[in-house]
Order: C-alpha cells, then sequence, then structure tokens
C-alpha cells in the first residue's frame, strides 16, 4: 500500500478542518497560513485533481457567485478511503516517532 | 459600496480559459476569478493584475512545451508517411524532387548573382556618403549624361560647401600605359592617377605604406598586391622605381605603398595609382574640361538633393568667366545648350549607369538583374507546378489514406497540415539536392554571366534563415493546392471505392501542363529571335570588308614614327595597305557639329568625327559615291574632308544643296572643303542608326589605330612578320593587335551572353516540363490499363493504342503553343526595338520552337505510350 506524500497529507487535513468550506481557494488560502509558505493554484489544484482521481476525494459543486464571475464552486470532502489513507499514514508516523518524542534542534 | 465584481484583464482572461484543463474549467476559472477579486479588495487593482498575469507566465513554459510535445509526435507521424510513400514510389518521388531541386537551384544562382550585383562598392566604409559628380552636356537635340567632371569641380565644390567632407579625383588616360621594372615590361590598362585625398574618400586598405603620405608626394606611385608581386617578386617594392611610359614619354615613379587587391565586386578596379598632382590636367581651371572622374563624402544623413539644388548656382559662378562679354553663358544657354551636373550615389553605379557615358569599367544592368529574377521565378513556378500536378495526379494512391485518416478522426485542418508538412520536407530534400547542384553549375554560370560568385556567398549564417525560409515558401507553394484537393475527399465515397478523378480536376491539371509548356515555348522561340538577329548582324552588308583586316594599338614606343613603321611594313608582300587613323568601326569616337562657314553658330549638325590617313577608305574598302578620298600629298591650305552619305543629305537638306562637292563647312576652329562623298557604312554597332559621319586628314605622326589589310592567304606568317617588325620599332613594349572583325564580333558579346542564358532557361524549362508529363502520362498509362487490356483484346493494334495515349498529352502541347505564340511575339518585338538594323521575326522560329517542344513533350510520353501498349493484355488483365 502506498502511503500520502506530506503534501497530500496536508491538503486532506486541511479539507477535513474546512468541512462544508472546503473550496480550492479557500484550501489555498488555509495552506498559506498553516504553512507559512506560499501555495500556487495550479499545485494544489493538480494535487486535489490527483486525489480525487485516485478516489481518496469527493467532489461537488456549490452555487455560482458574483465574486467568481458567475461562475459555480467546486467543494471537496474526503471518501472513506481518504480517511482511511490519513489514519494509515499516522498510524506509522506515530511508530516511527516512539521514543524520539523529546526531539528538538537544540540536542 | 463597492461594485460586487472585478473582471481580471480581459484578455489575460479568455487566454487563461483556454489553457485550464477542460473537465474543470469552468470551477478554475471561477478560482481564479474569486482570488483575483480578494486581492483586488484587499492590495488594489495593480497587485491584482499583477498577480493574475504573474500566473498566465508562470504557465506558459508548460502550456508551449505540451503543445510542442503533441506537435511533434504528430509530426514523427506526417514524417514517417511522407518517407514510407517516398521509398514505396521511387519513380515519382525521384520526378518530384529533381524537378523541384532544378528549379531551386536557379532560383538560388540568381539569388547569389542578385546578391552578388547588389554587394558592388559595398567594402567601403564610408559607401553611403559617396556621390559621384556626374555632369550633362547638350545641345539643342542631344544631351549626354558623362560620369566625369572638370578636374576643377573637386576643389571648388570643397571650397563652397561645407557639408561636403571630402572630394577625391580619378583620371584615367585613354592610352594604354607601359610600365617598366628593369627588364621586366607590360601593358597596363589598369593604370589609374588619384588625389591622396582618394584614401579618405574610399576604403583602399593598405597592406604597406602610409595612406597619409603615399600619393602626397609627386611622382609616387602605388600598386596592388598582385601587381607588387608582378613587378618584383622577390624584393620590398617600397622605395623602388617603376619606368612608366604614358604615351608621352618615361617618367620615373617612386612606389610609396601596397594596397590590398580590388574585390571583385568593385565598380573600378586598379592595379596602379599614380600621383594626379604632378600631371598638368589636374591643374585645369576649365569647368568645360570633362576629364577626372570625381567623387565627394558627404556628411553623415545629409540628403544630397540640398546639394544638388546649389550645383546650378556653383556652375554659373565659375562657367560665366570662360565666356566674353559679347556672347554670356546665360546666351550660351538660351541657345538650348545644356551643362548641369547631377550626383550618383556610389552605390547606384553598378546597376543604374545605364546611359551615363565615360564609365571607368563596364557596369552591371538593373534591367538584366529583374529580367533575371523573373526567369528564375517562372522556372520554379514550373517546378511548383509540376509538383501539385504529380502529387493530385497520384491522389488515387493516397485516397484510401486519407479516408482513413478521415475516419478515425482526422480533421480536415490536419490533414491539410499533414500534405503541407509533407510538401515542405520534399522541398527541403530538394533544397540540399539543389546546393550541391549550384556547388558544380556555379563554374559554368559564372562563365555565363561574367562574374565571380561563390557557393560560400549561401553558406553564411544570415543567409542560412533566408534559405530555410524560401524551402518553405516553396513547399508551401507546391503544396498548398494538393493539400486542399486531396483534403477535400469525401471518406465515405473513398473507402466505398468509388474513387475517381473528374473531368474537372483534370483539366486543371492540363491546363497546368499548358502554362508549363508556353513558357518553353516562350523561352525558346526568345532564343530562336536572338540567334537570328545575331545571325544578322553577321551576314548584314557593313559597307566596309571587316575580313582580314589586322589592327594595331600604336603605344609609346611608336609614337611619331607610325609612318616609318607603316612604310617597313608595306614593304611585305601580303599587306595588301596600311592605314593610320584615330578611330576604328567599333571603336570610340567623338561627336561635334558641321555647319556650312560662314553660318551661325548653333545651327548645323552633329555628326561623328575621326580622323585618318588617305588608305583608310582602301583598307576598310569603303565605296566612294562622288568625290575623291584625300590624296597622299594634301594641301594644307584648306584642308579637306570627306563626309558620308547621310552627312551629305542632311546637309544638303539643311542648307538646299545641290551638290556637297567643293562647299566649305566648319566645326568652329577650322575650315574644310568637302572633297568626297562615301557611301554610308556602319561605323558602330547595329545598335544604332547610321549617323553622319566625316573623316578629316589625320595630321602627321599620329593616329592611334593601326589597321592593315593582308592576303587571306599565309595568316601565320604575315602575322609573326608584323610582331617582327613591332619589336625593331618598341622592343620594350607588347604588341597588341586584333582583327577588326572579332573586335566587332565583341560589341555583341551581352546579347550572345543573352541568347546562351535563354537556350539553358529554355532546355531547363522544358526538361522540368517533361519530367511532370512522364509523370503525368505514368499516371494516365496506370489507369487505363485495363482499358488498353480490352482494347487489344478487341483488335487494336499497337501504333493505334500509342497514338491514342500520345494524341491525349499532343493536344495540350499544341495548345500552349497558341498561348506563346502571342506573348513571345510582342516580348521579342519589344527586345529587337534595342537595333536599329532588325531581322525579321519569321513564322519559322514559331513554328520550330513549337515543334521542337512538341517532339520533346512527345518523347517524354512515348515512352510510357509504347511500354504500355506493347505490353500483353492478359498480364492487365489477369486480376479480373
Amino acid at each position: 500500500m502506498k502511503y500520502l506524500t506530506r503534501k497530500e497529507e496536508l491538503l486532506l487535513l486541511t479539507i477535513l478542518r474546512l468541512k462544508e468550506e472546503a473550496s480550492l481557494v479557500k484550501i489555498r488560502e488555509h495552506l498559506n497560513i498553516f504553512t507559512d509558505k506560499k501555495w500556487s493554484v495550479g499545485n494544489v489544484y493538480v494535487a486535489l485533481d490527483r486525489m480525487t482521481k485516485r478516489g481518496y476525494l469527493q467532489s461537488y459543486s456549490g452555487e455560482p457567485s458574483a465574486k467568481r464571475g458567475g461562475k459555480a464552486v467546486k467543494f471537496y470532502k474526503l471518501t472513506e478511503d481518504g480517511i482511511r489513507a490519513l489514519v494509515d499514514i499516522k498510524k506509522v508516523q506515530s511508530v516511527m516517532w516512539r521514543g524520539l518524542a523529546k526531539l528538538s534542534p537544540e540536542e | 459600496m463597492p461594485p460586487e465584481f472585478y473582471s481580471p484583464p480581459k484578455m489575460a482572461r479568455r487566454i487563461l480559459q483556454k489553457i485550464l484543463p477542460e473537465s474543470d474549467n469552468h470551477f478554475l476559472c471561477g478560482d481564479f476569478d474569486e482570488i483575483y477579486n480578494d486581492i483586488f479588495t484587499e492590495k488594489g487593482p495593480m497587485a491584482a493584475r499583477l498577480w493574475y498575469c504573474y500566473q498566465l507566465v508562470q504557465s506558459l513554459p508548460r502550456i508551449v512545451a505540451h503543445s510542442i510535445s503533441w506537435r511533434i509526435v504528430m509530426f514523427m507521424n506526417f514524417l514517417k508517411i511522407t518517407l514510407r510513400n517516398l521509398k514505396r514510389h521511387k519513380g515519382y518521388s525521384f520526378i518530384n524532387i529533381t524537378g523541384l531541386a532544378i528549379g531551386m537551384t536557379f532560383v538560388l544562382a540568381i539569388m547569389i548573382f542578385i546578391r552578388h550585383e547588389l554587394s558592388y562598392d559595398r567594402h567601403h566604409e564610408k559607401a553611403s556618403q559617396i556621390y559621384r559628380v556626374n555632369t550633362i552636356l547638350g545641345s539643342r537635340d542631344n544631351e549626354n549624361k558623362i560620369a566625369a567632371a572638370s578636374p576643377a569641380v573637386a576643389e571648388a565644390l570643397v571650397n563652397e560647401c561645407p557639408e561636403i567632407l571630402q572630394a577625391t579625383r580619378i583620371f584615367k588616360t585613354l592610352t594604354v600605359h607601359t610600365v617598366k621594372n628593369r627588364d621586366k615590361s607590360f601593358f597596363e590598362e589598369r593604370f589609374y592617377y588619384a588625389d591622396p585625398t582618394v584614401f579618405e574618400v574610399f576604403t583602399f586598405p593598405l597592406l604597406k605604406g602610409d595612406f597619409q603620405t603615399a600619393l602626397a608626394q609627386p611622382h609616387s606611385i602605388i600598386l596592388t598586391y598582385e601587381t607588387a608581386k608582378k613587378y618584383f617578386p622577390r624584393e620590398d617594392p617600397i622605395g623602388k622605381t617603376l619606368i612608366v611610359n604614358d604615351g608621352e614619354g618615361d617618367v620615373a615613379y617612386l612606389v610609396k605603398g601596397i594596397a590590398a587587391d580590388n574585390p571583385e565586386n568593385s565598380h573600378f578596379h586598379f592595379d596602379f595609382l599614380a600621383s594626379f598632382a604632378d600631371q598638368e590636367i589636374s591643374r585645369v581651371k576649365n569647368w568645360f574640361l570633362i576629364a577626372t572622374h570625381t567623387y565627394i563624402l558627404l556628411q553623415e544623413n545629409y540628403h544630397p538633393s540640398g546639394l544638388e539644388a546649389k550645383l546650378p548656382e556653383l556652375i554659373h559662378k565659375y562657367a560665366s568667366p570662360l565666356f566674353g562679354e559679347r556672347f554670356t553663358f546665360d546666351d550660351w544657354l538660351s541657345e538650348g545648350n545644356k551643362f548641369e551636373m547631377f550626383l550618383q550615389p556610389l552605390l547606384d553605379i553598378h546597376l543604374h549607369s545605364r546611359n551615363i557615358r565615360a564609365q571607368l569599367e563596364t557596369n552591371g544592368n538593373i534591367v538584366h538583374v529583374t529580367i533575371f529574377s523573373l526567369i528564375a521565378f517562372f522556372i520554379l513556378l514550373i517546378a511548383c507546378v509540376n509538383f501539385m500536378n504529380l502529387t493530385t495526379a497520384r491522389s488515387s494512391i493516397r485516397a484510401n489514406e486519407i479516408g482513413v485518416r478521415k475516419v478515425l478522426g482526422s480533421t480536415r485542418l490536419l490533414l491539410v497540415r499533414q500534405f503541407l508538412v509533407e510538401s515542405v520536407l520534399l522541398s527541403l530534400f530538394a533544397l540540399v539536392l539543389a546546393l550541391f547542384f549550384l556547388y558544380f553549375s556555379l563554374p559554368f554560370l559564372n562563365n555565363l554571366l561574367g562574374r565571380q560568385m561563390q557557393v560560400t556567398a549561401l553558406i553564411n549564417w544570415h543567409v542560412l534563415p533566408v534559405l530555410i525560409a524560401f524551402a518553405l515558401f516553396t513547399g508551401l507553394l507546391a503544396g498548398s493546392y494538393p493539400a486542399f484537393f486531396l483534403s477535400a475527399f469525401h471518406p465515405v465515397r473513398i473507402l466505398k471505392g468509388q474513387f475517381e478523378a473528374t473531368k474537372r480536376k483534370s483539366r486543371l491539371r492540363y491546363g497546368l501542363v499548358v502554362f508549363q509548356f508556353s513558357l518553353s515555348v516562350i523561352l525558346f522561340i526568345g532564343t530562336a529571335v536572338i540567334s537570328g538577329q545575331l545571325e544578322y548582324i553577321q551576314t548584314r552588308e557593313m559597307g566596309f570588308d571587316k575580313e582580314h583586316v589586322v589592327t594595331l594599338r600604336t603605344t609609346a614606343g611608336t609614337l611619331g614614327r607610325q609612318d616609318s613603321l607603316k612604310q617597313e611594313l608595306l614593304q611585305y608582300p601580303d599587306l595588301l595597305s596600311v592605314s593610320l587613323s584615330s578611330s576604328l568601326p567599333g571603336k570610340q569616337t567623338f561627336e561635334e557639329t558641321l555647319r556650312p562657314s560662314g553660318t551661325d553658330s548653333g545651327s548645323g549638325i552633329v555628326l561623328t568625327l575621326l580622323e585618318s590617313d588617305s588608305d583608310f577608305a582602301e583598307v576598310l574598302g569603303l565605296e566612294l559615291i562622288s568625290g575623291r578620298f584625300f590624296q597622299r600629298e594634301f594641301s594644307s591650305v584648306s584642308p579637306s574632308i570627306v563626309i558620308n552619305e547621310s552627312a551629305s543629305q542632311r546637309l544638303c537638306a539643311a542648307y538646299c544643296w545641290k551638290d556637297p562637292l567643293g562647299k566649305q563647312v566648319t566645326t568652329g576652329r577650322q575650315i574644310f572643303t568637302i572633297v568626297g562623298v562615301l557611301e554610308d557604312f556602319h561605323f558602330h554597332s547595329l545598335h544604332t542608326k547610321i549617323g553622319p559621319l566625316g573623316i578629316l586628314p589625320l595630321p602627321k605622326g599620329q593616329g592611334q589605330y593601326m589597321s592593315i589589310r593582308i592576303r587571306p592567304e599565309n595568316i601565320p606568317q604575315t602575322m609573326s612578320f608584323i610582331k617582327d617588325k613591332w619589336i625593331t620599332f618598341a622592343p620594350d613594349q607588347p604588341i597588341q593587335y586584333s582583327f577588326l572583325d572579332d573586335d566587332f564580333e565583341r560589341l555583341y558579346n551581352p546579347e550572345k551572353r543573352t541568347r546562351r542564358l535563354l537556350a539553358v532557361f529554355a532546355l531547363l524549362s522544358v526538361f522540368i516540363g517533361c519530367l511532370g508529363l512522364f509523370g503525368l502520362a505514368s499516371y494516365s498509362v496506370e489507369q487505363r490499363t485495363k482499358e488498353i487490356g480490352i482494347r487489344k483484346i478487341l483488335g487494336a493494334s499497337v501504333t493505334n493504342i500509342a497514338m491514342m495515349l500520345l494524341r491525349q498529352f499532343s493536344v495540350w502541347v499544341l495548345l500552349a503553343n497558341i498561348v506563346a505564340w502571342p506573348v513571345a511575339f510582342y516580348v521579342m518585338n519589344l527586345w529587337l526595338q534595342n537595333f536599329a538594323y532588325r531581322t525579321e521575326i519569321n513564322l519559322f522560329m514559331f513554328i520550330g520552337s513549337g515543334l521542337l517542344v512538341f517532339g520533346i513533350a512527345n518523347l517524354a510520353v512515348s515512352y510510357q505510350a509504347i511500354k504500355c501498349a506493347v505490353a500483353h493484355p492478359a498480364d492487365s488483365l489477369r486480376y479480373e
């Protein structure tokens, strides 16, 4: 079984946090704030698209709004596969981190 | 309250919409709009727009790469199909590519030629600022443009016009110089005198010596590298002395510098440049003495029209003092005389000097450049037509492929693109082949055009894109019709096997054949007419006997002693008569006005004047109408003049004389008595009408030319006698002789060259045309194999069938003739207008050319026709 990459993990977690609000624009905004890095639209979109195709994500369209030039918005939510993948990666990580909890750059 | 929606830049938005993934296009566009609006409200419009555009720019490389990768995939497929087709139909491919390559070879050759013609004099650093001062001298009924000006003009111009940075004069005498270094002595034609400023105006790099001082001192001289090697093979020539005989005596010159050899594409070439200041003529103040070629260097970006406007005033200022009180310059002008000057850009000299006399060297002609480019273009067009023809003719072979492609979802545009790619590829192959052809044919072409061009002119980084663009252009031109024709096929019908070349389509094809062959016929007729004219020239009675006349240039060594040389020569029994004269038929002459003595200056007739001794008429075999030629001892009281019939008629008409004999005439300086009238003879080439001509007695001890009538037998012995005698008179000077008929022949060299060129063009065009016809014939035969099989079974003979096939093509070639004849007639009539004496265009030339082309075309078809006609019918019908 293939593990999620760090980027994918971050994306899925963001979507979970945003719940009903998980549109591309919102996801990117959140990522920018959380990671303190610039995420480009393309970067986010490509990853989302890939995970949709892989079956981790599901998309549904929302209402068009004036702010979007009259175009509808696409929301994402996690599928069961997506949640399972997150759980899997978390399990691996906690196993790997066990006993190294006190690690910090100063030591 | 702010508006609800800010639209991003329209253009960018549209592009973005195009390039975003199709599946989520709508959502993504919305996303971008949303972010744009967020930034807009937060940071203002500038930031938003910047961000939006940055998004676009950022994605550009990926978009390009993406589309290129697909293009390449498609292109590889096209390439594969093209190569397969080439391999499968080797014959067609060969015909196609060779035909195209020959056409291209010509265009390339012409391209080199034009580049060469346009490159003249560009090697001078300030070429665009240099102008030559030309003079216009004229009387009421004729006007001469002369490439030179008075020696005084240069200095006056520099003094009077601040916009002229520098001026220089180049001078060449008509006499041939003899240059001697100890035992080495040669005739030098390219001996020029120049002012020291010549190096400031022109760029003549000096290999040795300093251009500041090189010509500054009297009797200094500069040699070119080649000349220096000729005279001083093993020593350093600087500081050495050369003895120059300029026709008047020996002068010692000190070699002060060595210049690089002049490039070939230069409007004049010198071997020697001697200091001009020590020549008497350089100090002449008379503005009417047109003697030196004067070049001026203008300020950068200064337009010469400003200067030209000042010239009339200057001329007036300097020319007026030459006239008296009673008859002023203005009076002279009001009599209809003309004295003007104009500036000719240096870069125009080579191609635009057609009507300007006294050039330093023969120049090119812009008309030739245009004609050649036209012909080359037409040959390329023929080759392209061929290509179209063959490709469309073979459409049935490609039909299935096209059908399948269409069914599999190819759009028409894609098919068009495929065929264009194919033809461009073929034309690239052809280009490579053409470069090969060119490499091998260039020496021949150089010979034809009288130039030294090199293929290396094409192997040049800034020519390469032009070449490729040229191949692209040819490919697109040749491929355009087939591409649109083939891509229009209806897939269902093709795949059902209902494909058939319609009548309309083949009519167009044959229309193209007609076009090709009419061009060939026109070229052949052109060649025939030029040949006819040359034949006419050679057989026309010239009015004098040009056979068996040897002409000698008398030079420095024999000067003043020509008469004794003449007497010595006459001792030899095979030399019939010898004459001395100032000019000879075909050579340069000068013109003057002749009027009866006692009448006003300003009237009279313009006639060609030359001077000769009493034997002139005998040597040339001139016939007298009335009176006599000069006697051996002529009286010096009133010199006599002999005129020709035209002059006599003009004079009689103008002054109501019954008989011109015994009448007194004058040129203004001297009075002559008309003693004889000669029958008209052609003193100039047949381009010009026989004009009035007068012959004056030659003063003793003069005469540039010696003409000798020899017996037609034992010519080698006679010649060696003449040479021996020459050596005893001028031991250190080589003899310069030629035969009068050869000299005359040389006057028609341009026409001969045109004929050779046209013949080559004609042959090539017919060859390319035949290649196409051959291909068409083989296609047509292939289509009709079964029909022919059945015909044979039903009893048709081999000849029947061959004739049937030949007839099909002959009709079109005949039609081509009908199209070509009027055009050829019109064009060639125009060409013949160049000659005052011309042959008639006769029907035979047309029929001959037509038959020739017809025969060649039939030959091309007959191979296919006969092959098909003798084939066994069982073979063609076996599979039915």
